[in-house]
């Protein structure tokens, strides 16, 4: 598992804050992370493409306002594609900007280099501020964070705090302009930090965002910013990219002259799309595993209809799934419920391919829904939220089973009735006959009589 | 791997969440590293009532297609509440979802749906402390011990937020 993996609460321990509900903002709902090709529901609210499509399946409606929808209505919402590639590319920058100026400034005294570097910070220092005094709504949280510093370390909180505040480090700047005492006191205050994170937040340091910390986002590595071609996955000057995708694509298919703009905007994030990656390991999407965006008379032309559980025929439904190559067994073998359920989420895969900026190749998707059902069998299927779930077929599905467990549980009344009168006719205590109902009127708490002394 | 893969995305990132903008009141976290379908939850009983000083502990057990389905909770301490069953488990509209009303009452907009989190249970249950329900009795006895007996259910509410704590 990765833990690093963008995450709002990363801002927390920045200067803004605020920007926590921006990136909210730019998450989806069900899944919590970026938007994977966004797309809204006819109430206006903004999902995931997948993750949509999963809950209409599930229930058909809004997770988020409850009415009904239907998958039809789905509309692509491109404006917060945009927003979010541009936020993405961004993102990396901003967490270290922000972060940065915590960190104590290096005597002005010491040499030239570390002057320069200094001009530098004070620059982002200026622009903090200007941002801080706008940023009147996430005062009084800062406020409070403020607060916790003075306090001793005790709390085990935030290791990044004893450094946070804009204010703080500006004045640190100033007192070392000014006295040469000052300076010796950030050397061993930057010394101490360090040993703090360690024994203070063994657990946190693990999750917490820290400065410099590896991004998930590749496109943003710590020095500079490559950012990797959408088709081989090599890592690329942003000025050069849209040139070498377009290369790239030339030696697979000819698109269209809009999609290599298309592709070169949106290398951003499709976290379902990948394995979590951790910086050392930075992705190299196999070639033949994506595809160029679909045009829009593709997506018309492509797009599968849910269709309907009653009125489809259990041979059109395993025709449906041999055509696009996805294992069915013979006939019989399978029930009518589980194809479905596997159309079902082979239409849910495909159609989110389709608003994807960068779409898998079929083999791709056919192999993601195998690995996905390989597992869901090993698990108890959950039917809890089935809408087509059909009652009488499962009832007579598992008639056996209910019958053994009925059974079972009369014997066990019977065994317990049993020893309850072996144990009265033993000694002339009540406790085994005493009516399993006494037990749980008493929730657990002990008997009444000890609770009101 | 593909649907646990999703379900222990979504649960870190709301882990993360929870240790790095903590709510009051609330904490919450997987027992293990290696089981992350199971957490522990404490509960702090919500002040001005009698739940007030107690601590109560439950765990939260996801299912493998959460968020799609709610989780169960389930409280650990001896509690007595109108809205939780004998054995501990909550009974609360937030957890139940839509289309799974055995009494007909609840609005389909406060019941279980994939953007809620493991936050917005926990807050809802703190809530749920201190406004029982008892028109949805999950527990029977205490609903009536609730309405028509109120001076025992405080007090032995108060000793069940004092066993908590150790006292």
């Amino acid at each position: 598992m990765d833990v690093n993996f963008p995450d709002p609460t990363d801002w927390l321990s920045t200067s803004v804050p605020g920007i926590q509900a921006l990136e909210t903002a730019l998450s989806c709902q069900v899944c919590k992370e970026f938007f994977t090709a966004p797309v809204a529901t006819s109430c206006g609210h903004t999902f995931c493409s997948l993750c949509i499509r999963r809950c209409l399946s599930a229930t058909q409606k809004c997770p988020t306002c409850m009415t009904t929808d239907d998958e039809s209505r789905l509309r692509k919402n491109t404006l917060v594609q945009d927003i979010l590639s541009s936020f993405t590319a961004i993102r990396k920058q901003m967490l270290d900007g922000l972060v940065i100026k915590e960190e104590p400034e290096p005597p002005i005294t010491k040499e030239p280099e570390a002057e320069k570097k200094r001009v530098e910070k004070r620059s982002s220092y200026d622009f903090d501020e200007e941002i801080e005094e706008e940023e009147t709504t996430n005062n009084k949280r800062r406020g409070k964070r403020r607060k916790q510093e003075e306090a001793p370390v005790s709390s085990g909180g935030s290791s990044d705090r004893p450094r946070r505040s804009t204010r703080t480090s500006s004045q640190r700047t100033n007192s070392k302009i000014s006295s040469q005492t000052a300076i010796v006191i950030d050397d061993s205050d930057e010394d101490f930090n360090p040993n703090e994170i360690n024994s203070d937040n063994e657990f946190e340091s693990g999750s917490r965002p820290k400065r410099g910390r590896p991004s998930r986002v590749p496109e943003t590595p710590p020095t500079t910013n490559l950012v990797p071609c959408p088709i081989c996955g090599r890592l690329k000057e942003p000025e050069q990219i849209q040139s070498h995708a377009n290369r790239c694509i030339e030696g697979k298919r000819s698109p269209s002259p809009s999609q290599n703009a298309a592709n070169a905007a949106s290398s951003s994030l499709s976290p379902l799309k990948r394995p979590p990656i951790s910086f050392s390991n930075i992705p190299k999407p196999a070639a033949t595993q994506f595809r160029a965006p679909y045009t829009e008379e593709e997506k018309q032309k492509l797009k599968l209809a849910k269709g309907n559980f009653t009125l489809t025929k259990e041979a059109d439904i395993r025709k449906r799934l041999r055509e696009n190559g996805i294992r069915v067994d013979v006939k019989g073998k399978e029930s009518k419920n589980a194809i479905w359920a596997r159309l079902q989420e082979w239409t849910n895969l495909w159609n989110a391919n389709l608003d994807s900026e960068m779409p898998k190749t079929k083999q791709a998707l056919v192999k993601e829904l195998e690995t996905s059902e390989r597992h869901q069998q090993s698990q108890k299927p959950s039917v809890v939220q089935d809408k087509e779930f059909a009652r009488e077929e499962w009832g007579k599905d598992h008639r056996t089973e209910y019958e053994n467990m009925i059974a079972d549980a009369k014997m066990r009344v019977l065994k317990k009735k049993n020893e309850a009168e072996s144990a009265t006719n033993g000694d002339k205590t009540d406790t085994a006959s005493e009516p399993p109902r006494m037990t749980a009127e008493v929730n657990g708490i002990g008997s009444p009589e000890i609770i009101e002394t | 791997m593909a649907a646990k893969a999703r379900t222990l995305r979504r649960l870190l990132g709301e882990y993360r969440e929870l240790i790095n903008n903590e709510t009051e009141g609330i904490y919450a976290g997987p027992i293990s590293e290696e089981d992350w379908m199971v957490w522990e939850c404490l509960i702090a009983g919500p002040p001005d009532t009698p739940f007030e000083g107690g601590m109560f502990s439950a765990t939260l057990t996801f299912t493998d297609d959460y968020p799609l389905s709610p989780p169960t909770l389930k409280f650990t301490c001896d509690i007595l509440h109108p809205n939780v069953y004998p054995d501990g488990t909550v009974c609360i509209s937030i957890l139940h979802p839509p289309g799974d009303d055995p009494n007909m009452y609840e609005h389909a907009s406060e019941r279980w749906s994939p953007i809620q989190s493991v936050e917005k249970v926990l807050l809802s249950v703190m809530s749920m402390l201190a406004e029982p329900n008892d028109e949805s009795g999950a527990n029977v006895d205490a609903s009536k011990m609730f309405r028509e007996n109120r001076e025992r259910y405080e007090k032995i509410v108060r000793n069940c937020a004092r066993k908590t704590v150790g006292l």
